[in-house]
């Protein structure tokens, strides 16, 4: 679903740098050009759904979160408990994040780049936390590592905790933010080929100098994507770490399932400040992620307009 | 610098590409090879620059077997058919970048390197771009570009 997303937006950014098939060179013809009705009411039932579902909702959890005032703000997030589930969710994010990337370029290298057995396997593998519901991804975890699980004994005879515990945690994270990376990559890499790597391998490159030089240059960009995208997943992720958590106040709660308590709790005005400050990650996340767009397509723009 | 190839095979699949070619390239040679698409040019020519190997048969480079030789020392230029520049470096990156690539102690130092990219590109007359990158040039351009690339160290080509 995401890689459908990027795709888009790298072509996008391309054919835009080209001045062709952008909605202005659609709408300057004749021939593609629609009526004005049927633009205006596309566009008015995208936004006003947009604002419905989207933009109301979020306003809503700042409105909320700050309808008490400052002080009940700060005292929210400030609260031992609150802060340690923020910290809980920034070490799952690095250590889910740095992980997914050397696993989704070595897949989507060994994808691109090989032939072998089991290769659409596993490509439908890579899917697999897209398609499975968190809660079973976090109840998977639950039946290996659990105390009644198949390494439940000897994990308990090493004195080690998976389950409601932070390994667990990670674990979770980790299985729910597989694909993101991967599935940037490796439509790209298809889409590149090997020709500029054999192009530095016959000028005498070694291995690492390709990796370095042609191939990470060229995905570059996939790659940042996929790396903001698997973070936002990673911070907010609340199905499989709700089940493998425990919901241990200061110990494994993680800022999703922290809101949760405070909401059932009826401590409204803290379970909003939380969550206002996670809809914050999420937007910076998204800036993040718009800038590196534009990025993209000036320095795209850039290369094709000092040509001529 | 002298080819010759001796008794290729190769197969993909099922599908003969190459059968028991055997041609002899003479030093300071033009030679173009000629035949109707599919027939194994390209085949030929990735099999003498090592980047394919042939199922049976030997490739001599300048007298010496090479066949066993990694495509990394064999030293051959080669112009890709859509040239392969690389997109995000300069031309004189792209020309550099063989020069670039040697072993430390091989590697000619950096006002070097920039000499022999400067007599390259004006070999192909191109000393004017260096600075710009292979989409902003034309097609014609980019193909120069591709033959100085592969001519920096190049013993013998292989252009397709």
């Amino acid at each position: 679903m995401s890689s459908l997303a990027v795709g888009a937006a790298s072509r996008s950014a391309d054919a835009a740098a080209l001045g062709l098939r952008s909605p202005k060179y659609f709408e300057a013809r004749t021939a593609t050009r629609d009526p004005k009705w049927v633009k205006w009411t596309l566009v008015t039932l995208g936004v006003s759904y947009f604002v419905l579902f989207l933009l109301l909702p979020l306003i809503t959890v700042f409105y909320e979160a700050l309808r008490k005032g400052w002080e009940v703000y700060a005292n929210a997030i400030i609260e031992p408990d609150a802060w340690s589930a923020i910290k809980l969710t920034l070490i799952a994010a690095a250590i889910a994040v740095p992980l997914n990337v050397v696993f989704g370029l070595a897949a989507a290298w060994a994808i691109a780049k090989f032939e072998f057995r089991g290769k659409q396997f596993l490509i439908t593998l890579i899917d697999l936390p897209f398609s499975v519901s968190p809660v079973v991804a976090g109840l998977i975890y639950v039946l290996v590592f659990g105390a009644n699980g198949w390494f439940g004994s000897w994990l308990r005879d090493n004195d080690i905790k998976v389950i409601f515990a932070i390994p667990g945690i990670i674990l979770a994270t980790i299985f729910v933010t597989v694909p993101f990376v991967a599935r940037e990559l490796i439509p790209l890499m298809q889409a590149q080929g090997k020709e500029e790597e054999e192009a530095a391998i016959v000028l005498g490159a070694s291995g690492w100098r390709v990796f370095t030089q042609v191939t990470l240059p060229n995905i570059k960009w996939g790659l940042i994507y996929g790396v903001i995208l698997c973070n936002a997943r990673a911070m907010g992720e609340f199905g499989a770490v709700s089940v493998v958590s425990g919901h241990i106040r200061g110990l494994t709660n993680t800022m999703p399932l922290h809101i949760e308590i405070l909401y059932n709790e009826y401590q409204f005005a803290a379970a909003f400040a939380v969550a206002s400050l996670l809809a914050l990650l999420a937007l910076v996340t998204l800036v993040i992620k718009k800038i590196v767009e534009w990025q993209q397509t000036k320095s795209i723009a850039a290369s094709q307009k000092s040509a001529l | 610098m002298s080819i010759r190839v001796e008794n290729i095979e190769k197969k993909f699949g099922q599908f003969q590409a190459l059968k028991n070619v055997s041609l002899d390239f003479p030093t300071g040679e033009l030679v173009a090879l000629l035949g109707p698409s599919g027939c194994g040019k390209t085949t030929l020519l990735r099999i003498i620059a090592g980047l394919e190997n042939a199922d049976s048969g030997r490739v001599f480079l300048d007298g010496e077997d090479a066949s066993d030789t990694h495509v990394r020392e064999r030293q051959v230029g080669f112009v890709f058919q859509h040239y392969a520049l690389f997109k995000h470096m300069t031309v004189f990156d792209n020309v550099a970048f063989g020069l670039r690539a040697r072993p430390r102690k091989e590697r000619p130092v950096e006002s070097e390197i920039r000499r022999k990219v400067h007599q390259l590109l004006e070999l192909v007359q191109l000393d004017w771009a260096g600075d710009r990158f292979p989409s902003q040039l034309s097609g014609g351009q980019r193909q120069r570009i591709a033959l100085a690339r592969a001519s920096r160290r190049a013993t013998c080509f292989a252009a397709r």
